[in-house]
């Protein structure tokens, strides 16, 4: 595997208050600190030619299962928590679409995780982690910063 | 709730103390049950009638090994007390730095106080009781509670203040009950002010606002106990799961802020980190 590259990313940057009506009042709600990445990681995987975006959290890593799979990519989620730990993208998957402007494809494969993640939450609203909201502001906010890692792990792929 | 008391730290470490015997005494008891009549026959007398009377008296030494066991482990069963002496130093402080606006206020009006999920509790008392019978449809003992353990400071440490947390969120009682069914940070801040002459009304919007049913808060407001004008309640978790929720109240109506809560990320974690060995 080749050397992680890793992300920080500011809480109060992806988890801003905002009013909530519950039961006919309004509160002000945030989500979990326990459920708010603190960094992201690639790295590739050259025998299974795959890349690995990893999120951290606070409360550290627990064993993962694979929940739900999708245009090559997979969602990788903690057995406890059921928390977004990270993507599994199958580079064989995007990789025709690599040889242009990798920029714009890194951003198409940004955008189709954006799309799998929501897909995943609106299929199980019971989830009673939100960091699939988390990760998806940090795709929607982090993806310039998180194009080029991706861009340097599959500099090998 | 849980408080420092030497007769924790004394049993804890009798439990301690059963464990290292008992462990040891069952390891030599077990190989001394190997050893067959035929060669210790041969063992000089003292020896030899030791491992008679062990043989012959090995069912009551099992048992005694055994009880020694459980009472090692209903002594140990709520965990180190020094992890919740951590726990409660950390609360302090989180209390002192918390508030820190209020600085001539006293302690009591702006607390931190930990409460854990039990599916099961017990409380015959609670204002919605009718006298005889204290529990009602959907209040179960077993209907999920969040039961407070630490509080911050030395004072109000006898609350009987629980919440109700079942698996149907949308009932969830209190601050602390919507942020542990909804598993996000919630704040109720500007809470009205109440006092033993307040009209009904602003007593049902003090409810309505905090998610209790009225009749908990009528009863505070007919005891006179002063109600917090703002509130905040941040899930807490151990092991990946979730353990209960730390709450925020202040008698200003200011005191607890999103902000405020937003700065104690750390802190939150650092007791989750202690309770993975508070049990």
């Amino acid at each position: 595997m080749t050397a992680p590259n890793r992300l920080d990313i500011q809480a109060d940057e992806v988890n801003q208050a905002v009013d909530e009506k519950v039961r006919g009042v309004t509160v002000k709600v945030m989500l979990s600190p326990f459920d708010v990445p603190q960094s992201a990681s690639a790295e590739f995987d050259k025998a299974r030619r795959i890349i690995h975006l990893v999120f951290d959290y606070i409360g550290g890593d627990e064993p993962t299962v694979e929940r739900f799979s999708d245009r090559g990519i997979s969602l990788l989620v903690g057995k406890n928590s059921e928390r977004l730990y990270g993507l599994d993208i199958n580079v064989a998957n995007f990789l025709p679409l690599l040889v242009g402007d990798k920029n714009k494809e890194i951003e198409f494969v940004i955008n189709v995780a954006e799309e799998l993640v929501t897909k995943y939450q609106e299929k199980n609203p019971q989830v009673r982690s939100k960091s699939f909201e988390a990760v998806n502001r940090v795709l929607k906010q982090y993806s310039s910063k998180i194009t080029p890692i991706l861009q340097q792990v599959m500099i090998g792929a | 709730m849980i408080r420092k008391s030497r007769i924790r730290l004394w049993t804890y470490w009798v439990a301690d103390q059963l464990g290292l015997v008992g462990g040891f005494s069952v390891l030599g008891f077990g190989s001394i049950m190997d050893v067959e009549s035929t060669t210790y026959e041969k063992w000089p007398k003292f020896a030899s009638v030791i491992m008679t009377w062990v043989h012959s008296n090995s069912l009551e030494i099992w048992i005694i090994l055994g009880t020694i066991g459980i009472v090692g482990w209903f002594l140990r069963r709520r965990g180190d007390p020094w992890v919740w002496e951590k726990i409660q130093v950390l609360l302090d402080k989180f209390q002192e730095v918390a508030y820190k606006d209020f600085p001539n206020h006293i302690k009591d009006h702006h607390r931190v106080t930990l409460f854990r999920y039990r599916k099961w509790h017990w409380q015959f008392r609670t204002p919605m009781t009718d006298g005889w019978w204290p529990w009602r449809p959907g209040r179960w003992p077993w209907s999920g509670w969040l039961v407070p353990v630490m509080r911050s400071g030395k004072t109000s440490k006898k609350t009987r203040a629980i919440f109700l947390a079942p698996d149907d969120g949308d009932k969830a009682e209190g601050v602390a009950g919507y942020a542990w069914a909804s598993n996000t940070v919630t704040v109720a801040d500007g809470l009205p002010a109440l006092v033993a002459t307040s009209s009904d009304a602003r007593i049902n919007t003090y409810a309505q606002r905090t998610f209790c049913p009225t009749a908990i808060v009528r009863e505070y407001v007919q005891q006179k106990r002063p109600l917090p004008r703002s509130i905040g309640a941040i899930p807490i978790e151990v092991n990946h799961e979730q353990w209960g929720v730390l709450v925020l109240d202040s008698r200003e109506e200011n005191g607890v802020t999103i902000e405020l809560v937003n700065n104690f990320t750390l802190t939150v974690h650092a007791i989750g980190q202690f309770l993975e060995k508070a049990k």
